[in-house]
């Protein structure tokens, strides 16, 4: 599930002899009809309107503008859902619009639905700013937070989250389910290649994230001005002590211990130097698709990355006592050896250009040959001849264009 | 059915047309009273293939621009031939009533 879920919704094509800039006008004054609208009929609109302006016109006149902002709101009040189908679909999430697919569609395709999908603690806000606001305190919607958090909101699904929550809609509105007749605005799944990342675009990735932890947990090993100590508590109590702030750092038992750990790490290193190493690694994989890290995996890493380092950073600076940061030391200790030589060994393998991640990690890790990878599944919008249909279970058989009945 | 209405389906009843053809052609009809905005024109235009009084016909692309041809259904024939007659008989109506009126003047 990577590609955009919906199409453009007002194609670009620029006719002969008008201006780019007066299409993109049309553009934005014709976003006051619904998005399947513009996807069915922005073509013809583009053309009938530079047919109608003045040789050379570099926007719409104001005249044509007002009618369009008109007749699209007049689109949109005329196709809209009824009432009640319409807030049991909003506040409940009911699929009670299955004859207003077009009309769900569009709502799961706009810019706020992010927003709109979590409509009924939106309006739960509402109460609670009144309580607020008669308690004498101000009201949350004059605060920034409130507008960070909604940003954040918006923006998460889209740039982070890959439109998972799109996604989750369509999957809950649109996709036909088993049994279900197939109508116009259906979604269906269809086989489609697992994507996997390369070994050699994950690898960096896979060293660079313990061998940073590890420098951050020597730096704390090092520099740590104070420790967890336990201490015993009364007799009888279970477990018979605590952990208090404020102990000794024992550094040279610490730094030993993190020495150890990396020489784990490089006895494992030399055992994956030599799986990897091994001939026939490569297992024929017909429904695999290789990719890259992309922003979105890459952005994760750093995130985790930041947010695991954040422990031993706060040790070394002493804000809190040297004590759980030992153990992602630990860890970081063992995994960065192999994941180092497992990159080094990667880059120069011949072949290894068709490895995933996922492989390289099996055969360093487990020693067994990469699994072969079964196909996956993507949604995409039901095709004409499919309309009608009664949708089999889990997919076609017959791929990506299914033949159904 | 609105005077718009009327002249788009008249409009059409010659030969399937084209959304800027349409437009001409209500112009022309109406004497260069009743110029049709692009949403004025989908929103009759939508309501009419909804109603079954018109259907989309061919497309083609004239210097990059999409045209879509509108043609009259039976349905939207026989509406429009009943409300010509339906303004027929109110003109004529409305010619013996002005007739039968007094000579100015003369009250």
């Amino acid at each position: 599930m990577v590609a955009a879920p919906f199409p453009a919704a007002l194609p670009s094509v620029v006719p002969d002899g008008v201006d780019p800039a007066f299409v993109r006008s049309v553009q934005l004054w014709s976003r006051a009809y619904p998005r399947r609208w513009r996807a069915a009929r922005g073509g013809e609109l583009i053309g009938l309107l530079a047919d109608l302006a003045a040789p050379g016109a570099r926007r719409l006149d104001v005249r044509s503008a007002l009618d369009l902002v008109r007749g699209g709101w007049a689109t949109r009040l005329r196709e809209r859902p009824p009432l009640g189908p319409w807030l049991l679909y909003r506040l409940f999430g009911t699929r009670s619009l299955r004859d207003h697919l077009g009309w769900v569609a569009d709502d799961i395709a706009g810019a706020l639905f992010p927003l709109r999908h979590v409509m009924i603690t939106a309006l739960a806000i509402i109460p609670i700013n009144v309580t607020h606001v008669w308690a004498g305190g101000i009201s949350y919607f004059s605060t920034w937070s409130f507008w960070i958090f909604v940003v954040i909101a918006l923006s998460l699904d889209s740039q982070l989250l890959d439109g998972y929550r799109r996604w989750r809609a369509i999957e809950t509105y649109l996709l036909a389910r088993t049994g279900e007749r197939v109508t116009a605005g259906s979604w269906v799944r269809v086989r489609a290649p697992r994507r996997r990342v390369t070994a050699r675009a994950a690898l960096p990735w896979a060293a660079a994230a313990p061998v940073g932890l590890l420098v951050a947990c020597v730096a704390a090993a090092a520099r740590a001005p104070r420790a967890v100590r336990f201490e015993a508590t009364e007799p009888g109590a279970w477990p018979g002590f605590g952990l208090v702030d404020g102990g000794a750092v024992p550094r040279g038992a610490v730094l030993a211990v993190l020495v150890l750990a990396v020489a784990a790490g490089v006895v494992l290193a030399s055992m994956v130097r030599t799986r990897l190493r091994r001939p026939g690694l490569s297992v024929d994989q017909p429904d695999r698709e290789l990719e890259r890290v992309g922003v979105r995996r890459a952005t994760f890493v750093v995130l985790d990355v930041a947010l695991l380092a954040a422990l031993p950073i706060a040790e070394a600076l002493g804000a809190v006592p040297l004590g759980l940061g030992l153990w992602l030391g630990i860890a970081a200790g063992v995994l960065a050896p192999p994941a180092v030589v497992a990159w080094l060994v990667v880059r120069q393998l011949p072949g290894a250009g068709e490895l995933a991640f996922v492989d390289v990690r099996r055969i360093g890790l487990v020693g067994r040959a990469p699994r072969v990878d079964g196909p996956s599944s993507v949604l995409t919008p039901a095709q004409p001849s499919e309309v009608g249909a009664v949708w089999p279970w889990p997919w076609s058989a017959k791929g990506q264009t299914p033949a159904l009945g | 059915m609105t005077e718009q209405a009327y002249l788009v389906l008249l409009s059409l009843a010659e030969r399937p047309r084209h959304g800027y053809g349409i437009v001409q052609a209500v112009l022309e009809l109406s004497d260069d009273a009743v110029r049709l905005g692009a949403g004025t024109l989908y929103g009759l235009l939508d309501r009419m293939v909804a109603a079954g009084m018109v259907e989309p016909d061919r497309e083609e692309v004239v210097d990059g621009r999409l045209r879509r041809y509108y043609c009259l259904t039976e349905h939207g024939s026989a509406a429009v031939v009943a409300e010509t007659e339906r303004l027929a008989g109110l003109a004529r109506r409305a010619r013996s009533a002005l007739a039968a009126r007094p000579a100015p003047g003369r009250a």
